[in-house]
């Protein structure tokens, strides 16, 4: 990480930092604080509350049979069964696709956050005669529907050869995605402290290290939020495949998913649908789970470290 | 908008304009597409144009035996085994020939890059959420005329043409202006739908009249059962039993004034009757509370489990509900009953329409090769095989399914008591938007916004629009 | 230090504006010009027909009803969600109180972080299947079953005019808040510790810390975190596409209806691409004002440290 390169001669006051600050909340507060605890608890819960409610009734509604979901919507399945996954897994082809997926937003996932930081930092710290112009017209890319533009966009990667080929969507992804990028990551190099980027060049680094090797670490936390609603986009991105991937052997999962939810209007297969919901849901949350840790340290890192 | 369909429009002319197509695209510049001098050059291959007149027993089409054949096909409730199970028939007869398929959802998205590049699949099944505006596709010309397909031979007919075994009015519910441009695989028909066991059970009797529904409702709702559901987000499924009624108390032209958008046609006196009849059942509180707000599966899905005794839909209910149905549901269609003392239509007319629109493009590359697979799916053998598969008639009128449920029978058995007196309209094919609209309005009068008056007036306006915007292709019919 | 400064630029930003100009920014000036003309969208045949396209968008009711919806949306989405967002990140974050100066969230600031982002993890078409079933009108349905315990008669959530807008509006804030939660969280992570702890030393109240460090410290990203609330209040596309009827009709009787399915329903519905076209411009015209005169009017003076 980067607080190495970070000239500690600039730190405003170094010596709170002496004592390791993480100390338990159950220290004694004021009682005005009490209260307000106690209130804010109660409302951080209740959204939770909001939040998994919904979640935990798709996945319990998975492992009931279609009776069940229909007459007793709020019962506890009366057997756990894998049926509908089965169902689930071979209508939406969900083995073959998730590698697919995996890889085109892998790629296009790095590609994003790459190349969108560095037009962020350029944006945001460097004043030079069209720095907005650029600016908007990213912004621009946001505000304009995608599906009005698929026809030219259809055309254009034919003929650079982008369509039906995993790097090519990774590169249309990383296009669409970069507006998005460019707008929060610009946000996040504005709040870093001027300071120590000045501080950098002072100590004779060039413009590219002074980036890599101080701006792009500081702004790790935006790095990280940015790039898992980067991630989750490209995951679920539909209509991008849709129209480009015509050929099954590269296909994503969301085009898996929907035949599934096509075939659920057709046939009430209720069941089937919830286990190609929660199928759908399970891959993203695991990774999400299994990177915590990381993320959240990597997100707070400024306030504990 | 300039109207194409009407001048059989020659494939190579198509080839050549698609060509042009992805460059204009990119380059940004206009395509004017007006030259047609060039396109009226007669073909070399003599495999686009109408076909021989000589007959061939064995290749009527004249498909040229070695071209590839590539097939798009929704993939929704009916699957598209059926479809593959065909292609096999075809490969036994040109085994030459690749064949390529895909099924799949979204078709319009999905074709629409290729419809401009004119690299287009030889059929496609043009069905499902995201398909392909039909009436958009024939305004610019992109479909073939299937008057070969509908004259060739029909197969294990002794003689008989395609046109001659299908299922009348089948032809028209595709034709655009008189023009066959979509033929339909699957034949529905629409009606409302009870449970013959819960009616035997209370000994409730089928309405015959407006007034028994009415007075039966009233029975059901005393018993705490609510009379009606629909599919209430989805509101053009309650809107069909109300055009059903108009039509049957004023007779045929009330629908075909409807379709040709003539003046008063949505104000007509049996519209207002109609109008009127099922309104009651808003007034009356006969409506299963939260319908408008279902959707097609919620609706049906409280039917089913005995929430209301009826609900409109096509015959294509029995196999949507699937399991959901419970053992013995006996669930059985009907027409509506009549509105007015002196209908027009027999008792027993009812609506009939197709399912599964099959076109051909007319930029595809082997169209008769489509038509061909076309008519080897129209055979009683595929025929039987579809039905069996999917609980659905296609639109072939002779054959007999091996495999018949209750709902299917009882289909079977309203067709053939409505005879030659099965009716059809088209203005939601030809013109979507009146279509969408039409539909909303609806959903306001069975919810009881507005009154059967407001409702006919506004729906009549919306009509009017649409006659009035030069920018929408017209179609007629008679 | 000056050296080189363009020639950085130049190196960082040419990429990027290629990738993102070949691939986005040409296939939507294509858009434009399709604008222009009657095109349906399926033919390589188009007429120009110069602003008759706009003209008709001037006198149709549904344009206006929709932009009406919109522009509800555009100040009712960012209260909310933003609001929600910002003081939860800041519960999660630095409100947890210790006697010794650290700054850190309340307790179990790491599951509530977790949990609240889990909305976000979904697609479109989980969401939309998952909110019917809450919203079922009868009293099965998830909302109305818990309402009928407190005694309240099942609401026709989705389905009446005039609570079905509003119902699609509460989903978009269950869905948004977690994420803004995770941008607002990564913004404080690059706030130095030592701004908070120096205040707290100073016996500061939360409810001042919030106010006078927090806000003008993240101010860049809660003002790029407002305009992205705008813009995404001005397209609701997939959500009032999932969430009307099947195929998204904007229904009942428009009462849902917004300008970006409005757009895709004249597009691809009703096969009228230059019409669509010409209101999908209105909707970029309209976004790209409101986004310039939020970040005009929001500028303030960059804290600099």
């Amino acid at each position: 990480m980067s607080v190495h390169s970070q000239p500690r001669a600039l730190d405003p006051k170094p010596p709170a930092r002496t004592e390791p600050p993480r100390r338990s909340g159950r220290d004694q507060a004021d009682i005005g604080g009490r209260t307000l605890n106690v209130f804010s608890h109660a409302f951080l819960l209740t959204w939770a509350v909001l939040v998994i409610l919904p979640l935990l009734w798709t996945v319990l509604n998975s492992f009931k049979s279609d009776d069940e979901i229909l007459t007793s919507a709020w019962s506890l399945p009366g057997s756990f069964s894998l049926d509908s996954f089965v169902r689930a897994w071979t209508t939406a082809n969900i083995g073959q696709y998730f590698l697919n997926t995996a890889v085109v937003v892998s790629l296009g996932v790095i590609l994003t956050l790459g190349l969108g930081s560095l037009v962020a930092y350029v944006i945001a710290r460097y004043p030079f005669p069209g720095n907005r112009v650029i600016y908007f017209l990213f912004v621009a890319g946001l505000t304009f529907p995608v599906f009005l533009a698929i026809v030219p966009l259809f055309f254009v990667a034919r003929s650079l050869q982008l369509a039906n080929s995993l790097p090519g969507l990774a590169l249309i992804y990383t296009a669409y995605y970069l507006p998005f990028a460019v707008f929060f990551l610009t946000a996040y190099f504005r709040t870093l402290p001027d300071s120590i980027a000045d501080a950098a060049f002072i100590d004779g680094c060039g413009h590219w290290r002074a980036f890599f090797w101080v701006m792009l670490p500081m702004a790790r936390p935006g790095m990280i939020s940015v790039g898992i609603f980067v991630t989750i986009g490209q995951w679920n991105q539909f209509l991008l495949p849709l129209v480009l991937q015509t050929d099954p052997d590269k296909y994503v999962i969301a085009q898996g998913l929907a035949s599934l939810a096509v075939s659920q209007e057709y046939a009430s297969d209720w069941s089937g649908l919830f286990a190609g919901l929660t199928l759908s849901m399970i891959p993203v949350l695991v990774v999400y789970i299994v990177f915590q840790r990381q993320i959240e340290s990597g997100m707070v890192a400024g306030a504990v470290k | 908008m300039t109207i194409r369909h009407s001048r059989g429009l020659d494939r190579r002319a198509f080839l050549r304009l698609s060509g042009t197509a992805a460059a204009a695209f990119t380059a940004g510049s206009l395509v004017s597409c007006g030259q047609g001098t060039e396109a009226d050059t007669p073909s070399d291959a003599g495999q686009s144009g109408p076909p021989n007149t000589e007959p061939d027993a064995d290749n009527p089409l004249n498909v040229p035996p070695d071209e590839p054949l590539e097939t798009v096909i929704f993939k929704g409730g009916y699957g598209d085994q059926y479809v593959i199970d065909a292609q096999a028939l075809y490969a036994e007869r040109f085994p030459d020939a690749e064949i390529k398929h895909q099924g799949g959802q979204e078709l319009g998205k999905q074709l629409q890059p290729r419809f401009i590049s004119g690299d287009v699949p030889d059929l496609i099944d043009n069905s499902g959420a995201g398909n392909l505006p039909m009436a958009a596709l024939v305004a610019d010309g992109q479909l073939m005329d299937l008057t070969p397909l509908l004259d060739a031979p029909a197969i294990g007919a002794g003689g008989k043409t395609v046109r001659e075994t299908l299922i009348p009015g089948v032809v028209d519910l595709g034709s655009f202006g008189g023009t066959p441009h979509a033929l339909y695989y699957a034949f529905v028909v629409h009606g409302i739908w009870h449970s013959r066991s819960l009616f035997e059970e209370n000994g409730w009797p089928e309405p015959e009249t407006w007034d028994d529904m009415l007075d039966l409702c009233a029975e059901i709702k005393s018993t705490g059962m609510s009379p009606w559901t629909y599919q209430g987000k989805n509101p053009g499924y309650i809107l069909t039993p109300i055009l059903m009624a108009a039509a049957k108390a004023g007779g045929l032209d009330v629908l075909k004034n409807i379709d040709n958008l003539e003046a008063g046609a949505w104000t007509a006196p049996p519209m207002m009757a109609a109008a009127e009849a099922f309104y009651q059942l808003v007034e009356r509180d006969y409506i299963l509370p939260g319908t408008s707000g279902m959707t097609h599966t919620q609706a049906q899905t409280y039917w089913a489990t005995g929430e209301a005794a009826f609900i409109p839909c096509g015959s294509w209910l029995e196999s949507e509900l699937g399991d959901v149905t419970p053992e013995g549901f006996d669930m059985v269609v009907t027409t509506t009953p009549a509105v007015t003392a002196s209908d027009a239509l027999p008792g027993t007319a009812i609506r009939g329409m197709g399912s599964e629109p099959y076109i051909v493009p007319s930029q595809a590359k082997n169209p008769m090769g489509g038509m061909e697979l076309l008519r080897i799916m129209l055979s009683p053998e595929s025929a039987t095989n579809f039905t069996d598969q999917t609980q659905t008639l296609t639109s072939l009128a002779d054959y007999e399914p091996t495999n018949v449920g209750s709902g299917l029978t009882s289909v079977r058995e309203a067709l053939a008591a409505s005879g030659d007196d099965t009716f059809f309209w088209l203005y939601h094919q030809w013109y979507s938007e009146l279509s969408a609209s039409v539909n909303e309005t609806t959903s306001l009068l069975m919810t009881g916004e507005i009154n059967p008056d407001e409702w006919a007036q506004q729906c009549q306006s919306a009509a009017d629009a649409v006659k009035d915007d030069d920018s929408v292709t017209k179609f007629q019919r008679d | 230090m000056r050296q080189g400064r363009y020639r950085f630029i130049v190196g960082a930003l040419a990429g990027p504006i290629v990738l993102y100009a070949v691939l986005v920014l040409w296939p939507y000036l294509q858009s434009f010009y399709v604008s222009l003309t009657d095109w349906s969208g399926y033919t390589s045949e188009r007429r120009l027909i110069g602003l008759a396209n706009y003209e008709r968008l001037l006198k149709d009711p549904v344009f206006w009803i929709s932009l009406r919806h919109n522009l509800l949306a555009a100040v009712v989405l960012p209260v909310f969600s933003i609001g929600l967002g910002l003081f939860f990140a800041t519960m999660l974050n630095v409100a947890g109180r210790a006697k010794k100066a650290a700054v850190q969230g309340v307790r179990g600031a790491s599951f509530y972080r977790i949990v609240y982002f889990f909305p976000h993890l979904l697609s479109i078409a989980v969401i939309g299947v998952l909110w019917s079933f809450v919203y079922d009108p009868t009293g099965n349905g998830l909302l109305n079953g818990f309402l009928g315990l407190i005694g309240i008669d099942p609401v026709n959530w989705l389905g009446s005019t005039r609570t079905a807008y509003w119902a699609i509006l509460a989903v978009i804030v269950w869905v948004s808040v977690g994420f803004y939660v995770l941008v607002f969280t990564a913004a404080i992570g690059s706030i130095p510790p030592d701004m908070y702890e120096a205040a707290m030393l100073d016996g500061a109240s939360r409810w001042r810390i919030f106010w006078r460090i927090t806000v003008p410290l993240i101010w860049d990203t809660v003002q790029v975190a407002l305009v992205y609330a705008g813009i995404n209040a001005l397209d609701m596309f997939a959500i009032v596409n999932v969430m009307s009827a099947a195929g998204g009709s904007g229904g009942p009787n428009n009462s849902t209806q917004v300008l970006g399915n409005y757009i895709y329903l004249t597009a691809f519905e009703h096969g009228r691409f230059g019409y669509a076209t010409a209101l999908g411009v209105a909707l970029f015209v309209v976004t790209i004002v409101l986004a310039v005169i939020t970040l005009r009017f929001m500028r303030r003076d960059r804290v600099v440290y």
